[in-house]
């Protein structure tokens, strides 16, 4: 690693901006297609009104909710990375905190415009917000509904700037090597940086600030995303653990799709010497851990609604292991807690299809689990007079892979018009020596 | 820099330590006393508290030891072979465990009570056994891991006796082979997180949220372990402090080892916070009666009330406004009280947790002197076994980065 120089480094980072090839656009073209169906099983819902999703009486929440919560999940990891693992000091997180951070922005808009979708008679979203009607009617500012317009719209907007202030250095390297337009749309964003000492100074500090807030704030978002569950009674909901649970969950998926990100990314653009082999056992590991939390909250949750002998609980997991969703209970315990063992073993998590494909998995397990908890919860509760079934319709699917398709489409020209791995960090990283000593 | 002298008095019986012999002596009297006199309960609850506080503060001081060596954090020098001296803590902590079986009559509120089919799990003997296991388990996989950490901190020039020469030989046996020994320090490192986190779940469960048998909370088993890393990384500052402020750098800390483990401190201030607050506000929203009579008991009823803010603020507000501050955790002289203040108010916390459960009169906190006798009788337990463990490998106070790369 050390033979690497701030030219190098930043070569190659701007080599990755070259005028792409066909097959790139071809790609590009087909995320849009996905977009568009998206957004055309959307206006289909708009015009043909809510009920042409599966939801009914008594599972009220769908796959709406379930996407939003996995896009909110898939967030929490780019903070951890470029926050958390900032502040422990952690080098080897320099060369993927640049496109976690950006997986972070992407995917909090895809998650927060589930709730839009979910409304159904979307022009009335401005009931969510903290003003009041012409009645002087304010939105309920208990409903743990409420919390979340707040954390999310909080969210976004303290990773939006987290990220833009990491990019600013970058930016004004871009302007100093471009020409016409490109340099005066560099110019205008790179916000006048001329790297004087007083604004690296304000810099690095500013950046500190930044993760040290971001860091309770993101604990906070998926905890009160977790109480749109937790502080209601609905057996296999209404449970303490939820918060740490699903903060942990959270990282662990949004881990597995920094992953699934980095592999491609790392052979595509030639960046095997940033992110080097190391990096991505590093963040193996941390699946482990983040794997042992979620599979340890999968079994308190089990002893706990045995201990207690409350027969709607009790009934509740049986039902969740043996029922209708079994299926997806079995999916999402090997695959969140069982497969990312594997990581365990070193010749494992140093082979890249292997770690590519348990990622995968631990994606899809962390889709199930949502999918085990939301419509588990409201299909099987109390009253066995109001139980019911859920099956999500075509319209659903279709703005499901909508979802999907817009995420990959915004990281994708993302990767060919901004830096995807920070040059400025890169260089702090050669410069401490990070890579080699803190790995 | 001044030279340590392993002569020299604080390892050595002087004044101070008769001081704290007087402490065993004084808190084991006033047990006796307690026990047999007209409120055994009382003493078997002072007693069960000190268990679980001082238990907790060695375990989570060894598991401090564990996660850096996983994580490789180098920053923690001379601090991980401090807190694995803790360690001493855990044959004793096995003999408290094991007299609690004395007071079960006083100890268990559900021994009277007709617990139908939560009988399986709420029975003496089987309580007994599963603690007696996981405890034995816990604590033989921590000193798995000492068996392979303190090789790497051995001193080969001075005088291996006892546990030291068993040690010696083992490193002899191993053929110095610094990585074979690390990555067996890997494995029994997460050997031992693993049992940390299991253990203290089930004692978390068996021995406090069973005394009210008919109230759940998932997270009951997290925060528990949480809240004995928390102290035990405060009991390990405290030591730390205690040496820098009496050797200075001769003991190998640092200003910047008293910041670095500050911040992790502050955080955990702030996790044990959350963890409280999560458990809290799920109840309070959800509002059903057989969950939320615990905590109106104990944080809306007077006197419990007050108990409970002092604990908040204990742990948590008066720790997290002053740590906020650089200077101040890069200084031992003012982190001591800061550490012993949250330990007091984890003690407390334990209090709030177990006395309107224990207590036969639970509208008053039961609360007095006895209790602070018996609390520095156990402080003196603690003091004794961790010199002990120091003096029989005084390296971990003259910290020298030799072998460990």
């Amino acid at each position: 690693m050390t033979q690497l120089t701030y030219d190098q480094i930043d070569q190659t980072i701007l080599d990755s901006l070259n005028p792409p090839k066909k097959s790139y656009w071809g790609i590009v073209a087909i995320l849009l297609l996905g977009v568009l169906i998206g957004a055309a099983s959307w206006v289909y819902q708009i015009f043909v009104g809510i009920g042409v999703g599966g939801q009914n009486n008594p599972v009220a929440w769908g796959t709406y909710l379930i996407n939003f919560v996995f896009w909110v999940g898939i967030a929490h990891s780019g903070t951890l990375i470029s926050a958390i693992l900032h502040l422990f000091r952690a080098g080897w997180r320099n060369p993927i905190a640049r496109a976690s951070e950006t997986m972070t922005v992407f995917a909090v808009c895809i998650a927060g415009l589930f709730p839009f979708i979910h409304l159904g008679r979307v022009w009335m979203v401005h009931y969510m917000l903290p003003i009041p009607t012409q009645r002087l009617l304010w939105p309920n500012f208990v409903s743990p509904l409420m919390f979340d317009v707040i954390a999310i719209s909080t969210y976004l907007i303290v990773s939006s700037l987290f990220w833009y202030t990491g990019l600013l250095p970058d930016l004004a390297v871009m302007r100093d090597r471009s020409t016409g337009t490109r340099h005066k749309i560099f110019k205008f964003l790179s916000l006048g940086w001329t790297g004087t000492h007083e604004q690296w100074r304000h810099y690095s500090r500013g950046y500190l600030f930044f993760a040290a807030l971001a860091t309770p704030l993101v604990i906070s978002v998926h905890s009160v995303v977790s109480w749109d569950f937790a502080l209601g009674i609905t057996p296999g909901w209404h449970t303490t653990i939820f918060a740490p649970y699903f903060v942990a969950g959270a990282i662990h998926s949004g881990l597995a799709m920094v992953m699934i990100l980095m592999i491609p990314l790392r052979k595509i653009f030639n960046y095997q010497k940033f992110i080097t082999q190391d990096v991505l056992e590093n963040v193996a590991k941390t699946i482990v851990f983040t794997g042992l939390i979620v599979g340890f909250a999968y079994v308190t949750e089990y002893f706990i609604a045995w201990y207690s002998q409350n027969i709607v609980e009790m009934e509740s997991f049986r039902w969740r292991a043996t029922g209708e969703y079994r299926w997806g209970f079995f999916i999402m315990v090997l695959f969140n807690t069982l497969f990312p063992m594997l990581f365990i073993f070193k010749k494992i998590r140093r082979t890249i299809p292997l770690l590519f494909g348990i990622c995968l998995l631990v994606n899809v397990g962390m889709w199930f689990e949502r999918f085990v908890i939301i419509v588990g919860g409201v299909a099987h509760g109390f009253s066995p007079h109001a139980w019911g079934l859920y099956a999500p319709t075509l319209v659903e699917y279709g703005i499901m892979l909508g979802s999907f398709c817009l995420f990959f489409f915004l990281f994708i020209l993302f990767v060919k018009h901004l830096p995807s791995i920070s040059m400025t960090e890169m260089k702090e990283t050669i410069g401490k020596g990070a890579l080699d000593h803190r790995a | 820099m001044k030279e340590i002298n392993t002569q020299e008095s604080f390892l050595q019986k002087t004044l101070r330590f008769w001081v704290v012999i007087a402490f065993v002596l004084i808190g084991f009297a006033t047990f006796i006393y307690g026990v047999f006199g007209p409120h055994p309960e009382r003493a078997w609850q002072a007693y069960l508290i000190n268990f679980l506080l001082w238990s907790g503060m060695a375990q989570g001081a060894v598991l401090f030891s564990t996660v850096v060596h996983l994580t490789k954090a180098r920053w923690s020098g001379p601090l991980a072979g401090l807190s694995e001296s803790f360690s001493a803590f855990f044959p004793l902590s096995f003999v408290f465990f094991l007299l609690l079986f004395l007071g079960k009559t006083h100890l268990f509120p559900w021994l009277n009570e007709d617990l139908a089919e939560k009988k399986i799990w709420l029975n003496i003997p089987f309580l007994f056994w599963r603690d007696f296991f996981g405890l034995l388990i816990l604590y033989g996989i921590g000193f798995g891991y000492l068996n392979q950490a303190l090789q790497l901190k051995l001193d080969p020039n001075q005088p291996q006796m006892g546990i030291r020469k068993l040690i010696y030989k083992r490193w002899k046996q191993n053929g110095n082979n610094i990585e074979l020994i690390e990555n067996r320090m890997t494995i029994w490192g997460g050997l031992y997180i693993l049992a940390f986190a299991l253990v203290l779940s089930l004692i978390g469960y068996d021995l406090v949220m069973s005394m009210d048998p008919h109230w759940v909370s998932t997270l009951f088993g997290a925060y528990n372990f949480v809240k004995a890393f928390y102290i035990g990384m405060g009991a390990l500052i405290i030591l730390a402090s205690v040496f820098y402020l009496r050797y200075g750098e001769a003991s190998g800390l640092t200003s910047s080892h008293f910041h670095d483990i500050g911040k992790l401190f502050f955080a955990f201030s702030l996790l044990w916070a959350d963890f409280f607050y999560v458990q809290l506000v799920v109840i309070w929203y959800g509002n059903i009666s057989e969950e939320a009579h615990y905590i109106i008991q104990r944080t809306m009823l007077a006197d419990w009330n007050s108990l409970a803010w002092a604990v908040l603020i204990l742990c948590f507000v008066l720790p997290f406004i002053v740590l906020l501050n650089k200077k101040v955790k890069t200084k031992p002289i003012f982190m001591i009280p800061i550490c012993a203040v949250v330990i007091i108010g984890i003690w407390l916390e334990h209090l709030l947790l177990l006395g309107p459960a224990l207590s036969h009169n639970p509208d008053s906190i039961p609360l007095g002197v006895s209790d602070g006798l018996i609390f520095l009788g156990f402080f003196g337990v603690m003091a004794i076994a961790v010199t002990y463990f120091l003096r029989r490998f005084p390296e971990l106070v003259r910290y020298k980065e030799n072998k460990v790369a």
